[in-house]
């Protein structure tokens, strides 16, 4: 569904360089700490940015040249970026109508009013999360093929994140072919919901992996300076320095549970993938 | 298109007592001038209404998000001319009505259709500027186009002084309106509208090229 390939976009103090690809019917996650390019990655996708080089494949067609009708099957929510704060959710479901051909006016009604966003009032005086939840609904409620999702939990509490989670769970349920690309850098959001990761870094993605086997088979050995030296270090893939030794991410868990007992192995999350394989020494 | 049209309508009209406003000089106006000035001047305000919808679109990092709905920079760039003409149309046809009522009120007769060309070419004119301010909020933003327009105004001075002091300027300037005095009306009227439409669609294209070339 949608296709990178060699895709270059250069900036006088950062430069974008990934290949990447999303199936149907997949909910892919992208990673990364914050200003590691996954926001350039969403505005590639969107032809909001000229790349230097490669392509960006949508539905099989350049993603700088999207028919309207294309566009009608894709659900975009931005963390920066969205509809003008003076308007209203009414004004904005008006807005939505003459859109989208296929803007299911029920669905939106019921999730505003499931989710207690006030109708009359100009996004202004909305809070983060009412405007995240607005933004998600706004993605949602045209029968898109293609969510694209840029960081759509970010500054929201506990309780709005699951909220906004919980709506797109529900749509997944609902709309089984339909591919999600969520970026984030809250890990719990992805864990739950992402088929597979993307960790990018530094604008390059350094890893791919199912979520499933990313907490099954990868994870975090803690050792003793003593220990990392006697270690065999084939299978780590980064590590981070520590007050007591070596904090070390590994792809194959049960081969040190397995042959070193002695020492500590927690499995591994999508928080450890960043903090370790982007902000640690690779191996 | 309909889907960006609304959101402008959505957006202008959020704000009433910008309209009340309006009205209220447009009445005063009306009151205390006479002739036809006011139906310019309604379409003028509308115009102003019209710009400032870019500067909504672009308020709060506003384009990205714009851009990812189903439409694309080209059809952006012809709603907001569409709208602009919408709306002076609709300021015009008020200030029309403005002006009957209140030449009524105070027992003057009105000629409309000795009027209607000079309606016309202020309305035109109007519109011409306002769509102009567009393509310079859109390529410099809302603050630097103001000071581009200042900027444009000042070098138009500054060239009309510079030809009255040319020697023989006056003069030739002279000859050409002697030359269209002498001509068919018509063929005057067409070369104007010829020249109007040209202008107009240099400031389209280069709104769309500006629009086209962005990156947000």
């Amino acid at each position: 569904m949608v296709v990178i390939e060699n895709l270059i976009k250069k900036y006088p103090d950062f430069s974008l360089n990934i290949s990447l690809d999303i199936p149907e019917g997949r909910v892919s996650g992208l990673v990364g700490r914050n200003g590691a390019g996954k926001s350039t990655t969403i505005k590639a996708m969107l032809g909001l940015i000229r790349p230097e080089s490669g392509s960006v494949r949508i539905f099989g067609k350049d993603a700088a040249s999207l028919s309207v009708m294309d566009k009608e099957t894709i659900g975009v929510a931005l963390s920066d970026s969205g509809f003008s704060n003076y308007l209203t959710v009414k004004s904005i479901r008006k807005i939505l109508k003459d859109m989208y051909s296929s803007f299911d006016e029920v669905f939106f009604d019921r999730l505003c009013r499931d989710l207690e966003l006030p109708m009359d009032k100009p996004l202004k005086d909305f809070s983060t999360g009412m405007k995240a939840k607005l933004r998600v609904i706004a993605a949602i409620t045209h029968k898109a093929k293609l969510l694209i999702m840029d960081e759509p939990t970010s500054g929201l509490d506990v309780e709005a994140r699951n909220e906004v989670l919980d709506i797109l769970r529900n749509y997944l349920a609902e709309n089984e072919d339909c591919s999600i690309l969520i970026s984030s850098h809250i890990s719990s959001d992805l864990e739950n919901l992402c088929d597979d990761i993307w960790l990018i870094n530094d604008g390059k993605l350094i890893l791919h992996e199912e979520t499933d086997s990313l907490l099954d088979r990868y994870g975090v050995l803690k050792v003793s300076e003593e220990e990392y030296e006697k270690l065999d270090q084939s299978h780590i893939l980064a590590g981070r320095k520590e007050k007591y030794g070596w904090r070390l991410f590994t792809g194959e868990k049960q081969y040190y549970t397995e042959n070193y007992p002695e020492i500590v192995i927690e499995n591994g999350s999508i928080d450890d993938l960043i903090l370790i394989m982007a902000g640690g020494v690779k191996k | 298109m309909k889907g960006l049209l609304m959101k402008d309508l959505c957006l202008s009209f959020q704000n009433s007592r910008t309209f009340i406003l309006y009205l209220f000089i447009s009445l005063f106006m009306a009151f205390s001038m006479d002739g036809s000035f006011i139906v310019g001047y309604t379409a003028m305000l509308m115009g102003m209404v019209a710009i400032g919808t870019v500067n909504y679109d672009e308020a709060d990092n506003g384009f990205p998000f714009l851009f990812s709905l189903p439409t694309d920079r080209k059809t952006y760039i012809r709603e907001k001319f569409l709208y602009c003409a919408l709306l002076e149309t609709a300021g015009a046809l008020f200030g029309v009505v403005i002006w009957l009522v209140t030449s009524f009120l105070k027992g003057q007769t009105v000629d409309v259709a000795g009027e209607l060309s000079f309606i016309i070419s202020f309305v035109v004119s109007m519109y011409i500027a306002a769509t102009a301010m567009i393509a310079l909020q859109i390529r410099f933003g809302s603050d630097k186009s103001r000071l581009v327009l200042v900027l444009f105004y000042g070098v138009i001075f500054a060239l009309a002084l510079f030809l009255k002091k040319v020697e023989g300027a006056e003069r030739f300037m002279h000859g050409i309106v002697s030359v269209l005095n002498q001509a068919p009306q018509l063929l005057i009227m067409l070369c104007i509208s010829a020249v109007l439409i040209g202008i107009e669609l240099l400031i389209y294209l280069f709104a769309v090229r500006t629009m086209e070339k962005k990156e947000f």
